[in-house]
């Protein structure tokens, strides 16, 4: 190249350089992830030898015969199968669980991100993204939100995806007593909410009077000054006084009430509303609440949807997620009187059948989601485990695919293999989590 | 390939020289049954009748490894006649039942509780010990009630002996005891067991000795010195923690009674290099762990996994009926999503615990075994997996409800 050729290009350099330097560090600095040799797991069928590219965190390229980037950093995934990673819906991860909940809670305040074994034993399972829902005694739990349990310096995991995902209300009780005193601490809380939003709306009507009437008066107030000035002086200070007691009054703006804006945000169909009920009576319950105040809700745990599926088909637009809670072999057994939900043994069937959306969350830290998550969806197993929308499995699925930043490499085809596990866990081009270093687990 | 055949019915006692011809044709045609294991010959009725023929199903093989056509063979007595290849069946013959599985069902024997409280009617402590520091007399089997209704409970989920042990609060705490599963007016015992000893600080009281560790040391090395009568043959050994572990590691145990070691709270620091040393010498070191629960100590499962790699053979401990019904099968999931080999998971599921119990003919599907069977829709692995039907002593139960007309009739004459 010439002297004057390279003269000739440096101005296009230079203004590449200033347009877009975001890909020009990409393109020099970042280096491209090249997985070789890998199978891609998708539902009902699986791809053999794929390169997958990894740029500036997110997969740009799956493909059979893909070109490998110079300077590339190139793994080995010979025999490995990948998946996208698994999402939690219903993590309580490094949580404090129970206690007294308000709206105003927000489950990121009491995520430990330095909680490192904690989270590794999660990601060791697969499991990238998890919905941290705060669990607290009866009633308004607070706000869920999603976090990304990528690498975020200092030892620390956890980037958070989502702010705001729900509201969490927890509806299910151990007695009776304790469903009545929650649901109606929760429409109380609700009826406040509505009277904050009306005095609100009333203060802006208010206001807007007021500021009309305050205009007249002072135009009146002008005009009668200007009448005084043609008459002279004489009297003028009582007849102001008069004018003073006339003037409109202005209206007091409510107080701040930041509990009460949250749910005013569910009222207003902003944020969904998640409920935890499990027992008919509270499934009950979470149905009447939903109707009354119209709702987008999410019903988390139904365990015992099957007795009261005529309510729950009633209502628009509502998915679920559920688990399975680990229950004593002498809780169900003969003659035993418990309080324990009557979970269903085929509750995803009749959720399917009755064209009701679910998906699955621990409802623990979420190391064992996919065990739970094959015990319960079986061949569906991995469309839920990859999904990230709480609405359900039908409005979103997440594969492996460009633009995924998540991935998991498994030492087998987690579709079909009973002791399929996670070997590689890779998240915004970072390897998280690699089953050779996984060696030291625990105190080793 | 292996084949585990066996053509011994109606066979009459004869002498020694009487056999040795028959001996030599019989080792002819093992020759040639190893030669032609492609092509196995159909099965004789004319010596040998079994009552039912469970075919279709894979097998669990007592190496811990799953392997397909292969038909079981069940007498009459409730024992396993013979393990054969599925195409050397005939179906059609009339002379047996057969039960055909259902496809990618997985034929099993049945899981075992190690040390649970299954069979006591929800009272695990009435069985006390302690009292005695060496007691040899006591009797686990004394503490199980055959009408506890978690029995048949706990066989639907596919769970089928459970072994009892006394409270580890003396040296010697008697005998095991190991039960079949099932709730009637009679109890099956299946071994007499194993003596029950501790090392650790559950047989430390305040108003006894021993009262320290040392002096429990003490004990223990005056009492292997002494030579007991008890440690004639291999027994249970309950050291929880990994200091435990290392102080029995370094007793002097006569030959041949290395016992069973019940780790159930081990973590990192567990001594499993000297495991590993010593299962070089003296083979195979039989090991409790467990149970592993969601959730639960990932110290404890690495050291379990990490074992198990270095060759100790595990068992996983039972819980029933307080834990959950599946916890065995999810212990085993557990460990090797952590890293175990799948055929080590299954030993430890299947075959280990009868060892570790001192039961024989059972734990094994193998010529002469108990036909206490469990068919799973699929690997018992895998948590999907769920018990279609149990077999105790070769009669059969239903567990899963039919949901095609075929599996209806997959029961047929």
């Amino acid at each position: 190249m010439t002297r004057r050729s390279l003269k000739s290009i440096t101005p296009w350099l230079l203004l590449i350089v200033l347009i877009s330097p975001g890909w020009v560090h990409g393109q020099l600095f970042e280096r491209p992830v090249v997985l070789q040799g890998v199978s891609a797991v998708s539902p009902g069928s699986t791809v053999e030898n794929l390169t997958i590219t990894i740029r500036g965190g997110r997969i740009t390229e799956i493909s059979e015969s893909a070109d490998v980037p110079l300077m590339s950093k190139k793994i080995d995934a010979k025999g490995l199968f990948a998946t996208a990673g698994l999402v939690d819906h219903a993590s309580v991860l490094t949580l404090p669980v129970g206690g007294a909940g308000e709206a105003g809670q927000w489950s990121w305040d009491g995520f430990d991100r330095f909680s490192k074994d904690a989270i590794e034993e999660v990601l060791a399972s697969g499991v990238t993204r998890v919905h941290l829902v705060p669990v607290r005694d009866g009633g308004i739990s607070g706000r869920s939100c999603w976090v990304s349990l990528k690498n975020s310096g200092n030892g620390a995991h956890g980037e958070l995806v989502e702010e705001e995902a729900a509201l969490c209300i927890n509806l299910a009780a151990n007695s009776p007593v304790n469903r009545i005193r929650s649901f109606d601490k929760i429409v109380e809380a609700f009826r406040g909410a509505q009277e904050r939003r009306d005095s609100l709306d009333s203060y802006e009507t208010d206001l807007e009077e007021y500021l009309e009437e305050l205009k007249k008066w002072l135009e009146k107030k002008a005009s009668g000054e200007e009448e005084e000035e043609g008459k002279g002086k004489s009297g003028g200070e009582k007849e102001k006084s008069d004018d003073s007691d006339d003037a409109p009054e202005k209206p007091q703006r409510p107080g701040l009430d930041a509990n009460s804006d949250i749910l005013l945000r569910a009222l207003n169909h902003e944020i969904p509303v998640l409920i935890t009920a499990r027992k008919s009576a509270d499934l009950i319950n979470a149905c009447e609440l939903i109707q009354m105040y119209d709702l987008d809700a999410i019903i988390h745990g139904a365990d015992e949807a099957e007795l009261v599926i005529d309510h729950l088909k009633e209502l628009e637009d509502v998915s679920f997620i559920i688990d399975q809670p680990a229950r004593s072999l002498a809780a169900d057994g003969p003659g035993v009187l418990s309080s324990a939900p009557r979970r269903s043994e085929n509750l995803i069937k009749v959720l399917n059948e009755n064209d009701l959306d679910w998906v699955i969350g621990s409802g623990g830290s979420g190391s064992g989601l996919w065990r739970m998550t094959r015990k319960l969806a079986e061949g569906s197993a991995l469309v839920s485990a990859q999904s990230t929308d709480l609405r359900g499995l039908k409005s979103r699925r997440d594969w492996l695919r460009p633009g995924q930043r998540h991935i998991v490499l498994w030492s087998d085809n987690p579709a079909t293999a009973a002791a399929a596990r996670p070997v590689k866990v890779i998240i915004d081009g970072d390897v998280v989590w690699e089953e050779s270093s996984a060696a030291r687990g625990g105190r080793f | 390939m292996l084949v585990h055949t066996t053509y011994t019915r109606g066979l009459i006692p004869l002498s020694f020289k009487q056999l040795l011809p028959l001996l030599a044709l019989c080792a002819i045609q093992w020759v040639q049954a190893g030669v032609d294991a492609g092509e196995p010959e159909a099965l004789k009725p004319a010596i040998f009748k079994p009552a039912t023929v469970i075919t279709g199903a894979a097998v669990v093989l007592p190496d811990g490894n799953i392997e397909e056509n292969w038909a079981v063979a069940v007498e009459e007595n409730g024992s396993i006649s013979a393990l054969l290849p599925a195409d050397s069946i005939d179906e059609e013959n009339g002379e047996w039942s057969i039960f055909r599985a259902p496809e990618g069902s997985v034929l099993a024997p049945g899981l075992h509780d190690l040390m649970g409280a299954l069979g006591t009617t929800g009272k695990p402590g009435s069985l006390r010990s302690g009292t005695v520091l060496f007691d040899t007399e006591l009797d686990a089997g004394s503490s199980f009630d055959s009408t506890d209704p978690w029995l048949d409970e706990a066989a639907k989920h596919g769970v089928l002996y459970t072994t009892l042990v006394a409270q580890p609060l003396g040296v010697v705490n008697g005998r095991s005891a190991t039960f079949l599963c099932h709730t009637s007016d009679q109890a099956t015992r299946l071994a007499q067991g194993k003596m029950m000893m501790a090392l650790g600080d559950s047989v430390l009281a305040s108003n006894r000795m021993p009262t320290s560790r040392t002096s429990l040391l003490s004990i223990w090395r005056d009492w292997i010195a002494s030579k007991p009568a008890a440690l004639n043959s291999p027994g249970i050994l309950y050291v929880a923690e990994g200091i435990d572990l290392r102080q029995a590691l370094s007793l002097s145990w006569p030959q041949g009674s290395i016992p069973v070691f019940i780790h159930s709270g081990g973590d990192a620091r567990s001594p499993l290099n000297l495991l590993e040393a010593l299962g070089k010498q003296k083979g195979p070191v039989q090991m409790v762990v467990g149970p592993l629960l969601e959730g639960g100590s990932r110290a404890h499962l690495m050291m379990a996994v990490r074992a198990s790699q270095q060759g100790v053979e595990l068992s996983f401990a039972g819980g029933l009926p307080a834990g959950p019904a599946d916890h065995l099968r999810g212990s085993a999931a557990m460990a090797v999503a952590a890293g175990m080999d799948v055929a080590a998971a299954r030993r430890a599921l299947f075959s280990n615990p009868a060892k570790v119990a001192g039961a024989f003919g059972i734990g094994e599907i193998a010529s002469g075994s108990r036909a206490d069977l469990v068919l799973f829709s699929g690997d018992p692995l895998d948590p999907a997996a769920q018990v279609v039907h149990v077999w105790r002593g070769g009669e059969g139960m239903r567990v899963a409800a039919p949901t095609t007309v075929e599996e209806m009739e997959s029961v047929r004459k």
